[in-house]
């Protein structure tokens, strides 16, 4: 599975579990609007690290902030490579 | 149930959906299993406990065997990898680093500049009373402590980050948006420290002491990316915790008038309101107390999460490596099998020889164990110097007929901002000096 296909995988399954409903996961789509919250996507985050091996906000203060989805996936694609 | 290796403990079938505030949705679950309970929360199988003696295994005991869990991605999101969330090595010699930073004589010349902050809102306060206005007790006291932590922090740079930091006062919500715009501040940090380099300025603040911290083996300083990880955790940490509990202080004080006349009273006592020495703090036991009852009933670090790294035993329990523990000082604090109607404010828990043979973790409001608050001292000193401060001359009506409701993120907060109308004490007189307000008042009493 891609670092993208993982990315977006988590961000819906997070959603599932907790009764969110979720916009669909455009690269354009702001997270703001995506119906995630803070917390899910801290849980987000957890999961990744486990799957990827990698948590680039507490890797690096360098990493800006991911305005949209498309921001959080090449986020995570840099961290991995 | 019972497995191979030991019992797990008993727990509701259905997992927590997030239809209900997860802080209710755990109570209810104490109530129905007891003092500790597994159950599936966010799509992970959790520990939920409240009984402190499991909580001091996994903090104090067996320390070494757990990690912060999956919810400190949620701080980790604001800070980046700081002391709070950063794990092993590297938050050892973080710690041991910082730790200076917190010497008591360190924080103790903080006093002045504290003290000097609560008597400035003393008097906006008082001015209030005298035109019988309100004022916003949650604002106010937010952005007195976010002064006073940066400037703790910045020193004489205070001026140059103030506007920037105000974000935390005046977002109320701590939404991705807050996170979106705190997590660039970093490079304000950044930038104060390349400027003091440059001009080749040392400073006795909490960024001075960090930048000029060096490694006792290696002899190596903080790397930039740590220096502005630790310094965002210091600013949030230092600011939401301290203006929360104040915050409570105030209500609480509000609805038990007993409590607000003890302390009157204790405040009253001619030659005991002195506070140029840190030594005098201690004096005001009363006043220790309101604070240790308010961070009992509403802990602004409401929730630890911890995860196991290789198999453990909590009592009868086992806790298979990478189980998720919940432990809720909320709960602990508010245990009935620990604390007599736990739900009620009474300061008096905390006199002394109340209680000696309470459990040392029977309250953990700044966590416990070698990963506890770094800056509980401080945050405490700024506590009592803002309550010795404000309630010398003034008590608070609160004014909404509904009591608060909490707001549950990763800190305990008031949901709405208090409203409260201040009123100034019989015998107080503003604009007088300490010493003429004791003469004033003993003069008063001899008559």
């Amino acid at each position: 599975m891609s670092v993208k296909s993982e990315v977006l995988s988590q961000i819906t399954l997070v959603a599932e579990e907790q009764n969110r409903a979720l916009a669909p996961l455009k690269d354009d789509l702001p997270l703001l609007d995506s119906g995630l919250d803070s917390l899910c996507l801290a849980v987000v985050i957890a999961r990744l690290e486990d799957l990827l091996g990698v948590d680039p906000f507490s890797s690096s203060a360098d990493t800006p902030f991911p305005i949209t989805v498309g921001d959080l996936v090449n986020t995570y694609e840099n961290a991995v490579q | 149930m019972t497995t191979a290796y030991g019992r797990v403990p008993p727990g509701p079938d259905k997992k927590y959906d997030g239809t209900q505030e997860l802080l209710d949705w755990m109570g209810d679950q104490f109530t129905r299993f007891g003092d500790i309970y597994k159950a599936s929360i966010y799509g992970t199988n959790i520990y939920v406990i409240r009984d402190p003696v499991f909580a001091e295994r996994v903090l104090r005991d067996n320390w070494r065997n757990y990690i912060k869990g999956q919810a400190i991605k949620r701080v980790a999101m604001l800070l980046g990898n700081g002391l709070m969330v950063s794990e092993g090595d590297l938050w050892k010699t973080q710690r041991r680093l910082i730790q200076p930073a917190f010497h008591r004589d360190a924080i103790t010349s903080l006093l002045e500049t504290v003290a000097s902050a609560n008597v400035r809102l003393l008097e906006t306060w008082t001015r209030a009373a005298d035109r019988n206005e309100n004022v916003n007790v949650t604002v106010d006291i937010s952005h007195l402590v976010l002064k006073t932590t940066l400037v703790a922090i910045f020193g004489d740079d205070y001026g140059d980050v103030e506007e920037h930091f105000h974000v935390l006062s005046e977002d109320a919500v701590r939404s991705l948006e807050f996170a979106s715009k705190f997590r660039t501040l970093g490079q304000l940090v950044l930038k104060v420290a390349n400027r003091r380099r440059e001009q080749n300025v040392t400073s006795a603040d909490f960024l001075g002491m960090l930048m000029a911290a060096r490694d006792r083996d290696t002899g190596e300083g903080m790397p930039d990316r740590q220096l502005v990880n630790e310094t965002m955790t210091l600013i949030v940490a230092g600011h939401e915790t301290t203006a929360s509990t104040l915050n409570w202080v105030w209500y609480l004080l509000s609805q038990h008038p007993e409590a607000e006349a003890k302390l009157s009273c204790e405040l009253e006592n001619p030659g005991s309101t002195a506070l140029s020495e840190f030594g005098e703090l201690s004096k005001f036991t009363y006043v220790r107390q309101i604070i240790d009852e308010t961070l009992r009933l509403y802990p602004a670090g409401w929730l630890m999460t911890r995860r196991a790294l290789a198999d453990d035993q909590l009592g009868e329990y086992f806790v298979p490596a990478g189980t998720e523990i919940f432990i809720s000082p909320y709960y602990i604090q508010r245990n009935p099998s620990l604390w007599e109607e736990p739900d009620r404010f009474n300061p008096d828990r905390f006199a002394q020889g109340y209680s000696a043979d309470r459990h040392p973790l029977a309250t953990l409001p700044f966590s416990a164990g070698p990963r506890n608050c770094i800056g509980e001292f401080f945050a405490r000193l700024e506590m009592q110097v803002h309550l010795i401060t404000l309630a010398k001359g003034l008590r608070l009506h609160y004014q909404n007929a509904k009591p608060p409701e909490l707001d549950i993120g990763v800190n305990l907060r008031s949901r709405h901002n208090f409203i409260m109308t201040p009123q100034i004490k019989a015998g107080y007189q503003p604009g007088l000096t300490e010493n003429q307000q004791s003469r004033i008042k003993h003069q008063s009493d001899v008559r």
